[in-house]
């Protein structure tokens, strides 16, 4: 683990690198044990071996809505950073680095991986400049809030030291806090961490081997960290990931494209998708008429989610539709969408809205079904 | 205080900072190269050789102190390019057009040893100084050396050393009328202007073409301007592409219209 510290009244400071914890923390997390199959990424990656659960906590996404941290990303390639949108140089050389990786990745190997940036300085990282923060890499980054005491919280059941949020003699705010990125795998465990200088060759080559990984799922940590919003359900329910919300190049109907995953071992489906404030919703399929060779539209009563599968809405498939759109959008805005599941029952997430630029980058091309094996 | 611009990691400001390894090294240079160049040469020296000397004497200086000097030591790859364009391409040929005078007077007095002589002659041979300076511009953008070189002050002079001493070389045989090689006339100097920084198209296009960042230092500096890495690797494979060209373009057309009249002249004469 290693620390930065940063005076961040402008850019008149300079940044101290403090490396002391680095050493000690990196062999008391790899204490814990490296992995039963060797190193998760290859021998010359620079990451560092730990071995820490994928951790149960709760806090405010920029929506102001509660991010339960272990449910929403479980199973899922998870990209881990604490930070702060003042920060000159870690921070977004870190989130830079990752948005280039990920961007050149294939798209089915991108909805399978998810970025959640935590601001250890709230005081000053509103939700709002989070996101807009966070919009500048990607509006698929996912931005964490919380008191400093719920953020402590969280870093220590990484193993991390608390943020240490001061004043120097110059009147300049200091932050100083963990940079390293923590990876979750698959398997619910972090085996690596990425400290600060990890290159971009280093990410893509090492990101195969994140993807590729499987394995038996470790029980999340419990929680220290208050989740009064948040009920765990006893049994898996559906998640709902990667919408989108796409403005409509004139005026007309918007798209909804995102990623239903049923964890549960009968299938379900989707019966309806709803907005609020924006306009009516409704699912829709794309069907070729082969005799005419066009593309037509059709309602759709129901989209099947396979056991322990994905559905994906996307371009040129199934998708939602908001007809007629209640006002205009604006890119990397954010809207509350709900999700109704036949068996699972109403799921709520957020919707980002992106261009139809964005499409290629944020969304697959053909509507796939996969089953976790 | 620094005494030579490096990449340091640091967080950067628009607060003017000292150098003074910059400003030594510039004085040592007019230093020497007025001492080369022999006492009262600068007073037999024409207007323009003068103009001449000031103006490599200022673009040396500038490229290499603040605050172009820090930005291209350890934040943007494309001002590192815009250094090197300055150095060996502006201040290096501008340094010896503006000692042509005195260099003249001395190479036509004799060098103190025949053996100085010997070496002086093999450098500036254009086949030599076209490699040498090939040489110094590979190996002053390996990847290795670059992330090796720059995040020391020591370092980072060493490469912007290398390149004015490369510059000054590649230049030589060109501005400067001896050691006289009877069939580098101006044809053969365009020939040599072209093929000598052919080179720099291949770095250019390795710039322009590459994937991902080349070098970590630009890669991982702390942002100074909302330009990703990668464009700001195709801006200085630009500026190398682009920058190198359009210096040798105008060095060749005043070569070759020289040239020109000169051929002209028996012409008219008839």
């Amino acid at each position: 683990m290693s620390f930065v510290q940063v005076p961040v009244r402008g850019f008149d400071r300079a940044v101290t690198f403090l490396r002391a914890g680095v050493v000690l923390a990196a062999v008391t997390l790899a204490g814990c044990g490296p992995t039963s199959g060797g190193r998760v990424v290859s021998a010359e990656s620079g990451a560092t071996d730990v071995s820490v659960p994928r951790p149960a906590f709760t806090l405010t996404d920029t929506d102001g809505m509660p991010y339960a941290f272990a449910e929403r990303t479980a199973g899922t390639l998870t990209f881990l950073e604490f930070g702060y949108t003042n920060c000159p140089d870690v921070c977004p050389v870190h989130m830079a680095n990752l948005s280039t990786v990920i961007a050149n990745l294939a798209p089915s190997d991108r909805m399978r991986l998810t970025v959640v940036f935590v601001t250890v300085d709230p005081d000053r990282d509103s939700a709002a400049a989070l996101r807009k923060w966070l919009n500048a890499f990607s509006v698929d980054f996912i931005g964490l809030r919380g008191t400093r005491e719920e953020v402590d919280a969280v870093q220590q059941l990484i193993g991390f030291g608390g943020a240490i949020v001061g004043v120097d003699s110059g009147g300049a705010t200091t932050v100083t806090h963990a940079a390293p990125v923590v990876v979750f795998t698959a398997d619910d465990t972090a085996h690596v961490m990425y400290p600060f200088g990890t290159r971009q060759a280093d990410w893509i080559r090492d990101m195969p081997r994140l993807l590729a990984r499987k394995g038996h799922r470790r029980p999340a940590t419990p929680s220290s960290v208050p989740a009064p919003s948040v009920l765990t359900p006893s049994a898996p329910t559906p998640s709902v990931e990667r919408a989108y919300v796409v403005i409509p190049a004139a005026k007309g109907p918007a798209a909804i494209y995102f990623a239903a995953s049923n964890p549960a071992g009968s299938p379900d489906s989707i019966l309806s998708v709803a907005t609020e404030a924006i306009g009516p919703a409704s699912l829709h399929e794309s069907v070729h008429d082969h005799l005419t060779n066009t593309m037509s539209m059709q309602p759709l009563a129901a989209l099947a989610v396979p056991a322990r599968g994905t559905a994906r809405l996307v371009p040129g498939g199934a998708h939602g539709m908001i007809s007629p759109l209640g006002r205009a959008l604006v890119r990397g805005e954010r809207i509350a969408l709900t999700v109704q599941f036949a068996r699972a029952g109403a799921v709520r997430t957020t919707a980002t809205v992106i261009t139809y630029a964005d499409v290629d980058t944020a969304t697959t091309t053909a509507t796939t079904t996969t089953v976790r094996k | 205080m620094q005494w030579w611009c490096a990449a340091l990691g640091e967080t950067w400001t628009w607060n003017w900072r000292a150098y003074p390894g910059v400003w030594l090294f510039v004085i040592a240079m007019v230093a020497g190269l007025r001492w080369v160049a022999g006492p009262g040469s600068w007073a037999r020296a024409g207007a323009g050789e003068r103009v001449a000397f000031i103006a490599g004497v200022i673009t040396l200086w500038i490229s290499l102190d603040w605050p172009l000097g820090p930005i291209a030591a350890g934040y943007l790859a494309s001002a590192h390019a815009l250094q090197f364009l300055i150095v060996t391409m502006f201040a290096a040929p501008l340094l010896l057009l503006g000692s042509r005078t005195g260099f003249i007077e001395r190479i036509a007095a004799g060098a103190p040893s025949a053996g100085l002589r010997a070496v002086g002659r093999t450098i500036v041979h254009p086949l030599v100084a076209a490699i040498i300076f090939n040489a110094i511009v590979a190996a002053s953008h390996v990847p290795s050396v670059v992330d090796g070189l720059m995040p020391t002050p020591f370092g980072a002079f060493m490469i912007d050393a290398a390149w004015l001493a490369g510059g000054l070389i590649f230049w030589w045989p060109v501005i400067m009328p001896a050691p006289v090689y009877a069939r580098f006339a101006e044809p053969m100097k365009i020939l040599y202007l072209l093929v000598g920084t052919l080179f720099h198209t291949v770095i250019g296009m390795i710039m322009l073409s590459a994937e991902l960042p080349i070098y970590g230092v630009y890669e991982l500096a702390p942002p100074i301007v909302a330009i990703p890495v990668r464009a700001d690797q195709q801006l200085a494979g630009g500026v190398m592409e682009l920058g190198v060209f359009g210096v040798i373009v105008v060095a060749s057309g005043i070569l070759f219209f020289r040239w020109a009249g000169r051929q002209g002249l028996p012409d008219q004469a008839a």
